[in-house]
């Protein structure tokens, strides 16, 4: 494989994907591409550490290298190892996607297909057995598998062993194995020599988040056993195949100065001899030359106004001050606070020695609501030897507070001043701000505690929205206020469910059926089923109102009016958008007779279901307007795109005012145009437009496009916040049923309230639409990259599996693991979850970042690697701050407030304070040093020193502002490889003739087209027997055979 | 690039997935059949998919006919044209010079080719890695209108020591995760590999890439079987 250059590599890719906002950045992740590419096909090299800052898209610049190893070697195999299940769907159901449609220049089926998939197969597993059956059953060129997946789950008993080993030898060779002792581990070494028999050799390992394996082999079973799967472990009496050929490491914390962490993850990809002998550790320059072999390592910049932004200058960092220091709001925080320190100075001066405690693991720095029945303190973070799983003021802080609440009977619960003011900070920023906040935290129940924290100030925020909005109405409001009462006493027993009762959607179903929780009155009576307290509360109730149970069911039955309200009239918009005229004058211009007659063929559909109807006369009608309009050609792409929507059936109307009615039906998005919120809330229409009367062919990405920003708009007034707004505006119109009237009033009254909405600063459903409206596409690549791969019958379902029913609020620890993808998910739409309180299970991998900008650190993480890598959660490609910076209008300068925020709140006149400060200094040595190689063994204290710490005068010390500059970043060759060059200009001409050549003999042939989206009926006649099936026909790669 | 023309056939339930069925259901399919024979996995059972597939290219490489008979695959005769032709009739001339620096060029392989030519049969071997170690023999035959390439990857002893889970892992499960080489177990019970293109329309490229995506196939499912390299 030779070097590529530059230009080479730009016929390949393209990663700005035609954003032009984003060539810059997409410069820099082809350089880094072209860089990797160089050190792995350099045979005394061989391998990468990607260590670019976090957020820079390190996995699509990887996607690139292997894009380009396999252009040129389409057998190239590749293991990709991800930290975490989250970070292993994102890579494999989101990652690659998008890169392959998006990034890849050429579409000649070498990495890519003409319809944007991957030409390579690939396969994700989650454990061993899934590993076993992908290595024993298929060729994939692409596996993808999580640390997790070297697991072996398996227990003492002797029959479980017995099974393991049978299941075992079934895959394998019975030479391979051997004998084997019936004993735990010795089943566990028999698997990793299975599937290192198993495995082929790959031609590159991916190790996303390297940094997790910086221990050695034995360190840990996970450790130990990749070490064995990949085949570097040469522990005696055992000869393990080399897997990889090549390494491609990724971490944008690859060490904290000691250079043995940098060892052990390049012993276990068999490269240590990158390094130096250790004794040579002490030499920086010979390290770094070392280094600079196969790092690269570049720094985010953004250019604000043209002043170049390294990421420490984009980011406020509030240390201290009134962002962080948290006030005493009575003298009972001050005594409460005061007692507390005094107990925990007494614990840790009473251990004797030198008094110190972990950073971050101290009960008292998050709750304390721990009482002497409670077990052990949990803190996050599988990485805390059993030993440390416990905090050291446990007792002392379980002893005042049953003191407080038990004893003396204070309160129900003791105060703590942090909790409540952080709580209500993060609440102000998120819903009057309109600012989604991401907080982390150390010990497993403040998730709980806080999330508790803060669904009640959502319920305050929430009733003095509702109070607003029905103003004035005192029948209305009557009935909401019971509604509250029953809702606060249903709270008094909530349960500690931190997910906010999200599912994890298996038919797209779900949002009808949610049961009521009651943590807000969101989740309790707006979102799902009404609550039986509820029903039993309202039975003696003289007016009937609406539910929102009943409102949500009337917007999905088939049978109800209301189910066309959130529905695309296409007639009215081919009116008024492509001839610029009303309906009305289109229909007289066609002719009315003949649009009468086209209504009249309209397919016929089941009795009942008024979609259906309303489509297939859409359908007709846009129809008739293509056929009298061919100068448009496009348009006759908008009734094929329905035909697939309309159930056919027997029941067709032949009331020509029926048909005429339906035809004119005025929806959601009718009342938008008419209002000129459309603009605002609803502009994807315009590209197709533009499309249409630019006579081009081929809109089905177009359309669907309009339909999914539809269905998602749609989606949101039936399980998001928006829906709240609508139910609002119904119960405007009073407690009696609609007719199409009052129906028109209803969209009036929510489009008023969406329209005041838009111009108010804060959380809401306007702001939440605007914000779908202005990042559509953002939307649809970060979360629903799989959405034009779908049929438009499937995609609504889709959607809901995709983003089921939401919280205002949710928390994550490692407890909800199943629900992670989708949580990350939600909270990268513009809508709810609005705040999201986590362990540090989204600490690495998962990107937060399309609408949040804020993180606080509530626990402090013990060091500036695990600071680093949370912070970069909301600090990424395309992030909303990034955004934002560099759209600032010319001559506005950036505000304090433009920045990322992040946020280490503590209580000043506590031990906490020392922690801070210990923290700090360590954030900024971090960053100063961060490409210098401290002592050998030497890593960042991830212990503060109690005793000397107190008796340290000097402040916190502030964030470091200064630019920052990497010595890993090689230049990339510029100098063309005109050989390869050559090579893909020959092979996208001949490939391009090929395709088109075949497309027309298989069309000749048996008259079927090879990109039919579904089988297709042959009939050839020139056989002898003539013969005619239903067959699938498709161009496909073929490239991707290899060495076994 | 191949095309591929798909259609399933049969839902088979797991009750009748025994061993002896597998074996008389592919000894059939062996005969008879000129497409690749695939299962997916479904609620009931198993779904078989037959399976044409050629490689196809430009205007120099693929004709009409060519996809004609593709389809006409599906519905062989059984019993007609079934004389031996010649090899020398539609096979292009092969130099194993020439054939080692394509699959090093294409595929950056590090082996060797040797070939044996036959009045009416065609020998090629692969010898795989720096070290030969592992290798393995392609036989290529005309069969009913088709250039015919089969390895054999196990014989019957070894079979007939699978389960029906495994031999189905082997064959029709297996065929669905691959390309143009279909497994499946031959009427004496050995456990084979085969390909096919149309005859007359076969290039050079074609015959060495269809052989050497063979020769791999079957090198590795050999690999999974047993340790030792026979075939």
């Amino acid at each position: 494989m030779q070097p590529i250059d530059l230009t080479t590599a730009g016929k390949l890719l393209d990663f700005s994907g035609g954003d032009s906002q984003l060539e810059a950045l997409g410069t820099l992740q082809l350089e880094g591409a072209v860089a990797l590419q160089n050190m792995l096909t350099n045979p005394e090299v061989g391998m990468g550490f990607l260590a670019d800052e976090v957020g820079m898209g390190k996995t699509y610049i990887t996607l690139g290298v292997v894009a380009m190893m396999r252009y040129f070697n389409p057998g190239y195999r590749v293991l990709y190892i991800c930290p975490s299940r989250n970070v292993q769907e994102k890579w494999y159901d989101r990652e690659l996607p998008n890169f392959i449609k998006t990034n890849v220049r050429t579409r000649n089926f070498r990495i890519r297909t003409p319809q944007g998939e991957s030409g390579t197969p690939s396969i994700s597993c989650s454990n061993v057995d899934e590993l076993i059956h992908a290595a024993t059953t298929g060729y994939y060129g692409d596996i993808f598998v999580r640390m997790s997946s070297f697991s072996m789950a398996m227990g003492e008993d002797e029959q479980g062993l017995e099974r393991h080993l049978r299941e075992l030898k079934e895959h394998v060779p019975t030479s391979v194995l051997g004998t084997v002792p019936r004993h735990k581990e010795e089943i566990k070494k028999a698997y990793a020599r299975a599937l290192n028999y198993l495995l082929p050799t790959f031609d590159l390992v991916v190790i996303d988040e390297a940094h997790n394996l910086k221990h050695p082999f034995e360190s840990s079973a996970r450790n130990l056993a990749l070490s064995r799967i990949l085949g570097f472990n040469q522990e005696e009496g055992e000869r393990y195949r080399k897997r990889v050929r090549s390494a491609l490491l990724l971490s944008a914390t690859p060490f904290d100065l000691n250079p043995m962490h940098l060892y052990n993850q390049l012993n276990l990809v068999g490269k240590p001899h990158l390094l130096p002998d250790e004794e040579h550790w002490q030499n920086q320059g010979r390290l770094k030359d070392a280094m600079a072999r196969f790092m690269v390592r570049r720094l985010n910049e953004l250019l604000i106004h043209g002043q170049r932004h390294t990421r420490n200058m984009y980011r406020r960092e509030w240390r201290k001050g009134e962002r962080a220091e948290i006030n005493f709001e009575s003298d009972e925080h001050k005594l409460i606070t005061a007692l507390v320190q005094k107990h925990i100075g007494d614990l840790l001066n009473k251990e004797g020695g030198n008094p110190s405690f972990q950073m971050g693991l101290l009960a008292s720095f998050e709750s304390y609501a721990q009482t002497t029945q409670s077990g052990p303190v949990e803190f996050d973070g599988e990485k805390l030897p059993d030993s440390r799983s416990d905090a050291k003021d446990r007792h002392v802080i379980a002893a005042i507070r049953d003191s407080y609440v038990t004893n003396e009977r204070f309160g129900q619960s003791l105060p703590h001043p942090k909790l409540d003011q952080v709580s209500r900070q993060a609440a102000e920023l998120a819903l009057p701000q309109g600012r989604k906040q991401l907080i982390f935290v150390r010990r497993v129940k403040s998730v709980t505690e806080l999330k508790q924290k803060l669904d009640d100030e959502y319920d305050a925020w929430m009733r003095s929205h509702i109070d607003n909005a029905l103003a004035g109405l005192t029948d209305q409001l009557r009935f909401i206020r019971r509604v509250w009462s029953v809702y606060y006493d249903a709270r008094k027993a909530r349960d500690d469910d931190i997910s906010g009762g999200e599912v994890t959607a298996s038919d797209g179903e779900e949002e009808e059926r949610l049961p009521p929780k009651n943590d807000t009155i969101f989740n309790w009576f707006f979102r799902g089923e009404m609550a039986k307290e509820l029903q039993d509360a309202l039975v003696d109730e003289p007016v009937r109102w609406p539910t929102p149970e009943a409102v949500k069911k009337s917007l999905i039955s088939r049978n109800q009016a209301n189910i066309l309200l959130f529905e695309f009239n296409w007639a009215s918009w081919v009116a008024e958008t492509l001839f610029g005229m009303s309906l009305t004058q289109l229909v007289a211009q066609l002719g009315e007779h003949r649009v009468d007659e086209a209504l009249a063929s309209s397919t016929a559909v089941p009795n009942d279901d008024g979609l259906s109807q309303f489509l297939a006369i859409q359908q007709a009608f846009l129809q008739e307007v293509a056929r009298q309009h061919p100068e448009m050609p496009g348009l006759a792409e908008l009734p094929t795109y329905l035909q697939r929507l309309v159930r056919e059936g027997d029941a067709r109307s032949g009331d020509k005012r029926d048909l005429r009615q339906t035809l004119f039906s005025r929806t959601f998005f009718t009342h938008l145009q008419q209002t000129g919120l459309a603009h605002f809330l609803f502009a994807s229409s315009g590209k197709l437009a533009e499309a249409i009367r630019s006579g081009y062919r081929n809109l089905y990405e177009h359309i669907q496009r309009v339909e999914i920003h539809r269905q998602l708009v749609a989606q949101s007034f039936r399980s998001g916040h928006p829906f709240i707004d609508l139910y609002l505006a119904r119960l405007h119109l009073g407690a009696g049923d609609l007719n199409e009237g009052r129906r028109q009033e209803w969209l009036q009254v929510l489009c008023r309230m969406l329209d005041d909405q838009r111009l108010q600063v804060g959380f809401s459903s306007a702001k939440e639409l605007v914000l779908l409206n202005e990042n559509l596409d953002l939307v649809i690549k970060n979360n629903l990259p799989g959405a034009f791969g779908r049929t438009q019958d499937e995609l609504r379902l889709w959607l809901n599996h995709q983003l089921p029913s939401s919280a205002p609020i949710i928390g994550a620890n490692g407890e909800t693991s199943a629900n992670r993808s989708v949580q990350a998910r939600k909270f990268r739409m513009p809508g709810y979850p609005l705040m999201l309180v986590s362990t540090d299970v989204f600490q690495e991998g998962e990107d937060l970042h399309t609408f949040c900008d804020s993180v606080i650190h509530y626990g402090l993480s013990s060091s500036p690697v695990s600071i680093e890598q949370k912070t970069g959660r909301v600090d990424r490609v395309g992030a909303l701050a990034h955004r934002q910076l560099l759209g600032l209008e010319a001559g506005r300068s950036a505000a304090d407030d433009d920045f990322i925020q992040v946020s280490f709140p503590f209580v000043r006149q506590s031990i906490e304070a020392v922690q801070v400060r210990a923290l700090c200094n360590n954030l900024n040595t971090f960053l100063a040093s961060l490409h210098e190689i401290g002592v050998a063994g030497k890593s960042m204290d991830e212990f503060v020193d109690a005793s000397r710490e107190l008796s340290n005068r000097k402040e916190i010390p502030d964030q470091l502002l200064d630019l920052l500059v990497s010595p890993y970043a090689p230049p990339a060759p510029r100098r063309l490889n005109r050989k390869l060059a050559d090579r893909i200009d020959r092979d996208s001409q001949t490939r391009t003739e090929a395709v088109r050549h075949v497309n027309a003999m298989v069309e000749s042939a048996v008259g079927a087209r090879l990109d039919s989206a579904g089988p297709v009926s042959v009939n050839v006649p020139e056989l002898q027997n003539s013969t005619s099936t239903s067959a699938w026909i498709q161009l496909a790669p073929v490239e991707r055979c290899c060495c076994a | 690039m191949r095309v591929t023309a798909v259609d399933a056939v049969e839902v088979i339930t797991p009750a009748e997935l025994t061993k002896p069925f597998l074996l008389e259901r592919q000894a059939t399919l062996y005969q008879n059949t000129l497409y690749r024979t695939y299962a997916i996995r479904v609620k009931d059972g198993l779904k078989l998919c037959r399976d044409a597939e050629m490689l196809v290219g430009d205007s120099d490489l693929t004709y009409e006919a060519d996809i004609v008979g593709l389809f006409g695959r599906f519905v062989l005769p059984a019993g007609i044209d079934e004389k031996l032709l010649p090899l020398d009739d539609f096979l292009p001339r092969i130099d194993e010079t020439d054939v080692n620096t394509y699959l090093t060029d294409r595929f950056h392989w590090n082996g060797t080719f040797n070939v044996k030519r036959r009045p009416a049969s065609l020998s090629m071997v692969f010898k795989f890695d720096e070290d030969r170690r592992r290798k393995h023999l392609i036989r290529v035959s005309y069969r009913r209108g088709c250039c015919y390439f089969e390895a054999t990857v196990a014989d019957w002893s070894v079979v007939d020591s699978f389960s029906a889970g495994k031999l189905l892992r082997c064959t029709w499960l297996r065929n669905r995760n691959i390309d143009l080489v279909g497994f499946l177990v031959r009427p004496d019970g050995c456990l084979i590999a085969r390909a096919m293109h149309p005859a007359y329309s076969l290039t050079w490229e074609e015959l060495i890439f269809t052989a050497f995506v063979l020769a791999v196939e079957a090198d590795r499912m050999e690999y999974l079987i047993k340790e030792e390299d026979e075939y």
